[in-house]
């Protein structure tokens, strides 16, 4: 078992999603694109000091008024 | 018959009393009839209701009560969008029930405040994601143009019936180009909103912090016409932003000039590219150029590490609403939908939170391209719709352009540009800077005054149908 089928299989039963073995298999085979993928966006260098673009306001359901903020 | 015409013509003719709404439901229901079977375009109708809709629209319309732009105008909604005469399914057996019951999304509420009628729901992919599957209880979303293809998606029925002629105008909602793909595909206009400029909330949630609702029409002004309904901040979506809705109409003015527009053909990132589509783009950017834009090549910053973080944050975002579902229903998912959602639990926390900081640095970036440029233009796909029975998830992303304009949140058209050597329509992308809707519909339509791809019909077509009004 190569190492992205392990990392698949053990990622999936953390998250105890019963995916079948041929399921597992194909999730495995597209695991190393994604993972590179995703490496790339830690190489962005302007991202060091970004803070992330993630909502959140102190009143619950509010609408925002300002456009340029979060 | 609803064929002929656009949104602004309808609502003409209705003002002077050579069409009523009754007329277009009518048209509009006979016309489904005869093709609903063969597109797959609806879910479930609302005939009833919807002449119902329509013979109030006439009455009050002839009283002297009129309530703007879409009054008497069929509409359809995409079926992930709630609506009161439901059902509410976002095409899976998962979804609850009840969770469609709620009453009409904001979106939908405004649109029949305005008096439109409602002709029904319209078919998507499950949950929005994925490609058609075909052994799913549930009809396959097919391509007027072509049966044997794609209408694209994930708002496939809104674009295969509007292509069609089978209403006027509808509801899209786009996460990753789920409005612009089928859009393209078959032949039409569909906007992707400024992220906030459109309440989400009563749509079934693909990625919370990529979701827009957006409006689908033949024409640029259609689709201006049908945001100028539904824009507006509403107090149960918390990323919707209360700014103004201007008139977006008011701004088409034909003209573009003064108007500079960057283009990135984007060559070399799809694998694939339509061999017409070069030659549709450069008849598309001499007709903008005739309508006084100036163009200039540019080239788009972190393309690729965007759309990537529109897709991790998409399926970490999916994933998370979907876990539980996952877990113990896997079976009554589509094969394709749940193995697209589960990927999102290779994705730890911290690749999604990393996501979210590329998401701010392209931002910056995109906002000093626009500082250079007042819109940007690629093609929508490097191909047109693909057959059904060669569909496959991965080859379609590495395929659309549309992903990007997510991850920023700015605003982007789909417009039809020509066709390939198969008769497939191939389109462009206008993106302008974040809440500049105006802008970019005004690109679309002075691009559509000097061309007539978006009023093309396919050849299944209501026109073409004996029995359709």
């Amino acid at each position: 078992m190569d190492d992205a089928t392990q990392i698949v299989k053990i990622l999936l039963r953390q998250a105890r999603i019963g995916a079948s073995p041929e399921e597992l298999d194909a999730l495995a085979a597209g695991y190393p694109a994604m993972r590179a993928g995703v490496e790339a966006l830690y190489a962005v260098a302007g991202a060091r000091y970004e803070e992330p673009g993630l909502v959140f306001g102190a009143r619950p359901q509010a609408a925002r008024t300002d456009p340029a903020g979060d | 018959m609803t064929g002929d015409r656009t949104i602004a013509a309808a609502a003409a003719a209705l003002r002077a009393g050579s069409v009523t709404s009754v007329a277009l439901t009518e048209a509009s229901i006979a016309a489904a009839d005869q093709l609903d079977e063969r597109l797959g375009t609806y879910l479930a109708r609302s005939d009833e209701a919807a002449l119902a809709a329509a013979a109030r629209a006439d009455a009050e319309l002839a009283a002297g009560l009129d309530r703007g732009p879409l009054h008497g105008i069929p509409l359809a909604i995409k079926d992930t969008i709630a609506t009161a005469d439901g059902p509410t399914t976002a095409q899976s057996a998962i979804l609850d029930p009840a969770w469609g019951e709620q009453g009409d999304a904001p979106v939908v509420a405004r649109l029949r405040a305005g008096g439109a009628p409602i002709l029904g729901k319209t078919t998507t992919m499950e949950f929005a994601i994925g490609v058609p599957d075909p052994s799913a209880p549930f009809p396959v979303p097919r391509n007027p143009w072509d049966v044997e293809r794609w209408a694209g998606g994930s708002s496939s029925g809104t674009g295969s019936g509007l292509a069609s002629g089978l209403f006027l105008g509808g509801l899209g909602t786009d996460t990753a180009g789920s409005v612009r793909l089928p859009a393209a595909f078959c032949g039409i206009s569909g906007l992707k909103p400024t992220f906030g400029r459109v309440p989400k909330n009563g749509c079934v949630p693909l990625g919370f912090s990529y979701d827009t609702v957006g409006p689908m029409a033949r024409s640029a002004r259609d689709c201006a016409t049908l945001l100028g309904v539904i824009a507006g901040p509403d107090p149960g979506d918390a990323c919707s932003v209360d700014l103004a809705v201007p008139d977006y109409v008011a701004a088409l003015s034909g003209s573009l000039d003064g108007v500079r527009i960057g283009v990135d053909r984007l060559a070399g990132v799809s694998p694939v590219s339509d061999p017409a589509l070069s030659a549709c783009l450069d008849a598309a950017l001499e007709a903008l150029a005739d309508a006084g834009a100036s163009l200039t090549d540019v080239q788009i910053p972190l393309y690729s590490e965007l759309v990537t973080t529109t897709m991790v944050g998409e399926l970490a975002e999916a994933f998370a609403y979907h876990r539980g579902d996952l877990q113990t229903r896997w079976e009554e998912y589509g094969a394709g939908t749940r193995m697209v959602i589960a990927s999102g639990a290779l994705l730890p926390a911290a690749d999604y939170v990393q996501a979210q900081r590329v998401r701010r640095v392209g931002q910056k970036a995109i906002a000093a391209l626009f500082e250079t440029v007042d819109l940007v233009i690629t093609p929508t796909a490097s191909v047109a719709a693909g057959r059904l029975d060669q569909l496959a998830f991965g080859d379609i992303i590495d395929a659309i352009h549309t992903p990007l304009w997510n991850a920023v949140g700015n605003p982007a058209l789909s417009v039809p540009i020509g066709l390939t050597a198969d008769g497939l329509p191939l389109a462009m992308q206008i993106a302008g800077a974040p809440f500049d809707e105006a802008g970019v519909l005004r690109a679309g339509d002075a691009y559509q005054l000097r061309t007539d791809w978006h009023v093309r019909r396919p050849p299944l077509h209501a026109s073409n149908v004996a029995g359709a009004a």
